[in-house]
């Protein structure tokens, strides 16, 4: 039990390193909408009080959630952070950056993810990071939604191509 | 009702085991149970995660107790408790504007790094100092409509914290037969009881006369087709009732594939599993008193008789159509069905007095035996002149349930009966051919006295 909850704060230190690697990101994309996907609602809740900008959660109403996303679209929000909400269904303003704190490692999820910012417009490029905490499950799950054909053609892609197949 | 995420349950030897704490292996929970009960009496005010926290430090001084304990531990702490459900909408709009005013300042940053940056506290404060509160305040009412930081308000604490440990051990009793496929009860005394729970319950059963007392063999919820869950939660809610009586003893097949077992069990799931329970098993339902009005479409019924029986009673005029013409017309009926009283044991008491001189609808039903066939009705009506015709009303099914209710209506043909029968299963019904004694109403949510009346006189012109 002990050693558990070593483990669990452990991970709590981490999710607190992933707010700091957010504000950089938030620095480097000041004035571009963002989106940011988490695993879980607790971490959604964490990232919107410490930064102030909507999470859209199960248990918006109709009303909070048109606001939110008109809001984004609109540039009233800079960013929005979501856990599965906004995995599918929802119908989303155009964004180009995304970043990815947590999730699952299936194929779907990384598919939704990635096609939420991935929409043919002309020669625009999006960037979606992904952050992860070192020495955990998360690496792991992280390198296998990469290997997954959604990523097929993305600049990720390209490079672990050229390096050869490992 | 604990959630089959919350199901603990061990197997051995063919019999399948739901978690209990007994006084002789699980001593320290007796303390443990106390110290729970405290953090929620105490615990007023709090939010509900906090709650749970302080029950999962609690449980920690137990080395051995499972994840899942301490969850179904919470569950039903939370389950004798109140919460303040917030107010959504002023939280919602409380949010709105906090985000919007907060959007200038984006991004809100720890470091500032250069004379452009917003630091973090800076706006927090500003943000909350504008909605004039303190930014702590404004923190925790941001999401104040959140299930988990719903504040208790009212914690109903248990005369005594062992009643914890005993609604515990039912709960996961409870749970465990979720997966039951089938559920056989003989019971030796008591039975008159435990099938009057299970038809409160709404389950499918089917009744043989035993040499001492009745075989009650109910249809477990993984033998329904659909609405599972809810027939699952009929079935956890007639379990208290079985066990506050006498006599009995419970059999019930599991479904391997279904079992609410916990992932290091996936092995379970590849065999039969019994589960047994008697009287004599210890289990206790003293800490939730079996509800007798728990089957709502009844409560309902019962209600609005009453409701019709003032408003006869108040107004006399009002049931001047059927009070005395109904009077003749059920002679009638009685003395026709005075014809089949040879073949039907129930009918000596067909006629009873009635001195109300009022429709009268009687839980208490008697129980008709013809062979092997036992038929129990759900209710007796008796009408101004004391004519019974007993009410049964069918509510889960499957298709064999309903083969054998016709089976069973047929060996009954004669006797006076009134079917309600959801409109939904208005197909499933319309090919069978009743038994002149018998007519049936189909209902949508609810069931009204007067189309009962209506249909008893009706059949009885």
């Amino acid at each position: 039990m002990l050693r558990l909850r070593r483990e669990k704060e452990a991970i709590e230190d981490r999710a607190t390193e992933k707010l700091r690697v957010l504000e950089d990101l938030f620095r480097l994309h000041l004035g571009h909408s963002m989106l940011i996907f988490t695993g879980s609602n607790a971490m959604a809740r964490a990232v919107s009080t410490r930064f102030l900008i909507p999470c859209l959660l199960a248990h918006c109403g109709k009303n909070e959630r048109l606001d939110y996303l008109e809001g984004l679209r609109d540039g009233d929000y800079p960013a929005l952070v979501a856990n599965q909400v906004l995995d599918e269904g929802v119908d989303l303003p155009e964004v180009k950056v995304a970043v990815v704190l947590g999730g699952k490692s299936s194929v779907r999820q990384a598919k939704q993810r990635l096609g939420r910012i991935l929409r043919k417009r002309g020669e625009s490029r999006a960037i979606l990071y992904e952050i992860v905490a070192a020495e955990t499950k998360e690496v792991n799950r992280s390198r296998k939604r990469r290997n997954n054909d959604a990523y097929e053609g993305t600049r990720h892609r390209q490079l672990r191509k050229r390096s050869g197949p490992s | 009702m604990l959630t089959k995420e919350l199901a603990i349950v061990s197997f051995e030897n063919g019999q399948a085991h739901p978690d209990r704490l007994v006084r002789s292996k699980h001593q320290a929970y007796v303390g443990l149970a106390s110290r729970m009960c405290d953090a929620y009496r105490d615990g007023i005010g709090k939010m509900r995660k906090s709650l749970h926290y302080e029950i999962h430090k609690i449980l920690e001084d137990d080395p051995q107790c499972p994840v899942r304990r301490i969850g179904a531990f919470c569950k039903l702490l939370d389950e004798w408790s109140e919460y303040d459900a917030g107010k959504p909408k002023q939280t919602a709009a409380l949010r709105k504007r906090v985000f919007r005013q907060a959007a200038q300042y984006h991004p809100l940053v720890s470091r500032i790094e250069s004379i452009l940056d917003h630091d973090e506290q800076t706006v927090k404060d500003k943000i909350a100092a504008s909605e004039q509160l303190t930014w702590l305040e404004l923190e925790e009412k941001l999401f104040a409509d959140i299930i988990e930081h719903q504040k208790l308000t009212r914690f109903n604490v248990p005369k005594n914290p062992v009643e914890l440990l005993a609604r515990y051990n039912v709960a996961q009793t409870q749970v465990a037969l979720m997966d039951a496929t089938q559920v056989i009860i003989d019971a030796r005394e008591d039975w008159k009881a435990i099938l009057r729970f299970a038809k409160l319950a709404n389950l499918m059963h089917r009744i043989e006369p035993r040499t001492q007392g009745y075989r009650i063999m109910l249809d477990g919820p993984a033998s329904v087709l659909r609405s599972t869950h809810r027939y699952g939660v009929q079935m956890a809610k007639f379990l208290p009732g079985l066990l506050a009586c006498k006599g009995w003893k419970l059999t019930a097949q599991l479904n391997p594939k279904r079992l609410a077992s916990s992932p290091s069990h996936q092995w379970a799931k590849k065999r039969a599993w019994k589960l047994t329970l008697d009287d004599a098993a210890g289990l206790q339902s003293d800490a939730i008193a079996p509800n007798l009005t728990d089957s709502q479409l009844e409560t309902d019924l019962m209600e609005e008789w009453q409701v019709m029986l003032a408003i006869e009673s108040g107004s006399p005029v009002a049931t001047a159509p059927s009070a005395p013409l109904s009077l003749e017309t059920s002679h009638s009926v009685s003395g026709e069905s005075d014809r089949a009283v040879p073949l039907m044991q129930a009918d000596e008491n067909n006629r009873i007095e009635n001195p109300t001189r009022q429709w009268q609808l009687e839980r208490e039903g008697d129980i008709l035996v013809r062979g092997q066939r036992v038929f129990f009705p759900d209710f007796t009506v008796i009408s101004p002149s004391g004519f019974r015709v007993f009410l049964e009303i069918v509510g889960f099914w499957t298709p064999e349930y309903i083969r054998h209710k016709k089976e069973v209506l047929e060996v009954f043909a004669l006797t006076p009966l009134l079917l309600a029968i959801p409109q939904s299963l208005k197909k499933q019904w319309q090919s069978h051919r009743f038994s002149p004694n018998h007519k049936v109403i189909y209902y949508q949510q609810s069931i009204s006295p007067g189309e009962i009346i209506q249909a008893i006189e009706e059949n009885n012109p």
